[in-house]
């Protein structure tokens, strides 16, 4: 790391400017940090969600489908109704995985917008006159 | 915005001013999904300017100032960029690319473009194919690329198959090309493979020349999108690729018949939802089926009802999009007033008269195609289509005022 002496005032001059004009990098970490908290999240329910399509598939016959067992009970009307457990799982399962993906349009976009200002403070500080190396900001 | 490219991969960063919500080439707002996609089987040596006009059609929406590509460009692609979008494009430093002999078809199997490749019987295919993105959940799976790819190959054409995920770039409205050249992004990157000089769409009479699509009822011969003299037409012709619309002077009766006497007629697919066939539920394949049933001159054949949510943009009154084609429809399908367009035919009355000049070509739209493969598109339409009369392009040309 190279070090060039700077005098105070200078320094200081910078500091502020560089202060007003961006979101502090206290701010850009907790930024990241709740992406990677979001991400952290999604992937355990991901996790949870693959292991339920697990628990569901080995749950099952391998031939039936939901669709004709929906029927079989339907037209035997003295069946004990299996099916509606297994529904309402399903209906779970397919909020979960609706609710799982939309989640992840507001990651993706944030790790956008991550980048954006990230590469927007690494080139700032490329450009400011005291060091390079001196705040890193990841 | 700044662009990279790793082979077929396209990566890329916002600058500070720009966006998450973008603006296509209609004006339409639309949202960032993502910034990465991918085109499979591209080559790794194109042309530099392929590569940024390929980027280009992925990230024009979000870009406010300049873009910043990984290798240098030609002054001609970054003048394009500047005087179409007042974009500042760099860097600069590449000799241009030199126009190709050959014409390709990019294919898509709709009625439109299997017509454009009627004209050009020897023309080589592009087709797109949409597959997923590795980090965007594909909540359109009934979206059939597979079986369109698979008709494509039946063409028995020289066919190119390039496989992409960059519609799911975007995010809002739904995933879709974020400009509609998108779907020429593969061909582009091909275009030195392919030897090309121009590139064939099957926009048609209403898309090129009567605003079309998001727009309605407005003659438009500036068109931003595909008048080879608007900024999308500038920009293709900069990297020898000239945007060549072979039925843009022919409405989308004439492409239906056209089509459907062609040697492809059995590969023409409209709806991208069916497996054996169109789904005949969708709004896409209601619309097509009056077209088709105005042309065979029989009554509409559909499953839907009045009472159906795709049904119901047709009990208000008109702007419709594709208004010309509903007229003429409704003109002509037998029984049309006991249908669920019953509604549509009291507003706007159309008759077969009103609606003639759609039987035939603008002759504009030859003259506009560039040099090498004008006559043949000239031939073409002189023998199967016939063109338009002094009082018909008048139609054309006072469409919406
Ligand atoms: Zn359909």
């Amino acid at each position: 790391m190279m070090r060039v002496l700077v005098p105070a005032r200078l320094r200081k001059a910078v500091r502020t400017w560089f202060d007003a004009r961006y979101i502090s990098i206290a701010d850009h970490r907790q930024d990241i940090r709740d992406a990677l908290w979001e991400v952290q999240t999604l992937r355990r329910e991901m996790a949870a969600l693959q292991a339920e399509v697990e628990r569901l598939r080995n749950a099952r016959p391998p031939a039936a489908d939901t669709r004709r067992a929906g029927a079989a009970a339907a037209s035997d009307k003295t069946a004990p109704d299996k099916t509606a457990p297994d529904k309402a799982r399903i209906d779970d399962t397919h909020r979960l995985a609706q609710e799982t993906a939309k989640a992840l349009d507001g990651v993706l976009q944030n790790e956008v917008l991550v980048w954006q200002a990230i590469d927007e403070l690494r080139s700032r500080l490329t450009a400011a006159p005291t060091s390079s190396e001196e705040r890193p900001c990841v | 915005m700044r662009v990279t490219w790793t082979g077929g991969e396209l990566g890329f960063r916002l600058d500070p001013e720009d966006e998450i919500t973008g603006r296509a080439a209609d004006g339409y707002p639309v949202k960032l999904a993502i910034n990465s996609c991918a085109l499979s089987g591209v080559p790794d040596d194109a042309h530099p300017d392929l590569f940024a006009v390929a980027a280009w059609t992925v990230v024009a929406p979000w870009t406010r100032r300049k873009i910043t590509f990984d290798r240098a460009v030609s002054a001609e692609v970054a003048a394009a960029l500047h005087d179409g979008w007042g974009i500042e494009a760099g860097p600069v430093g590449a000799e241009p690319r030199r126009a190709g002999r050959t014409l390709a078809i990019s294919y898509s199997g709709g009625a439109d473009s299997v017509a454009a490749a009627a004209v050009y019987p020897d023309a080589p295919f592009v087709h797109f194919r949409r597959v997923s993105h590795p980090r965007v959940p594909n909540r359109w799976p009934h979206y059939r690329s597979d079986v369109l790819a698979k008709l494509a190959e039946r063409t028995g054409r020289d066919l190119t198959v390039v496989g992409s995920d960059l519609e799911f770039t975007l995010a809002e409205p739904r995933p879709g090309y974020p400009e509609h050249h998108a779907v020429a992004a593969g061909a582009l990157l091909l275009a030195d493979r392919l030897g090309l000089g121009g590139l064939g769409f099957g926009y048609e009479l209403g898309s090129r020349w009567l605003g079309g699509d998001r727009y309605v009822l407005r003659y438009t011969p500036d068109n931003v999108l595909w008048a080879p003299h608007g900024a999308w037409g500038r920009l293709f012709a900069a990297v020898g690729v000239h945007i060549v619309l072979p039925v843009g002077g022919v409405s989308e009766a004439v492409t239906m018949r056209l089509a459907v006497n062609s040697d492809l007629k059995d590969q023409v697919r409209w709806c991208l939802r069916g497996t054996d066939g169109p789904c005949r539920t969708c709004g896409k394949c209601l619309y097509k089926e009056l077209i088709l049933a105005a042309v065979e001159r029989r009554p509409l054949d559909t499953p839907i009802t009045a009472d159906r949510p795709v049904a119901r943009k047709w009990r208000l009154p008109p702007p419709y999009g594709g208004q010309e084609m509903i007229e003429y429809g409704l003109a002509r399908v037998p029984g049309i007033e006991h249908t669920l367009f019953a509604k549509a035919l009291d507003h706007l009355r159309p008759t077969e008269e009103s609606t003639s000049w759609l039987d035939h070509c603008y002759p504009p739209s030859i003259e506009e195609i560039p040099a090498p493969w004008r006559e043949r598109a000239a031939a073409f339409m002189a023998e199967h289509v016939g063109f338009m009369t002094d009082d018909e392009i008048r139609r054309v040309e006072t469409w919406g005022s």
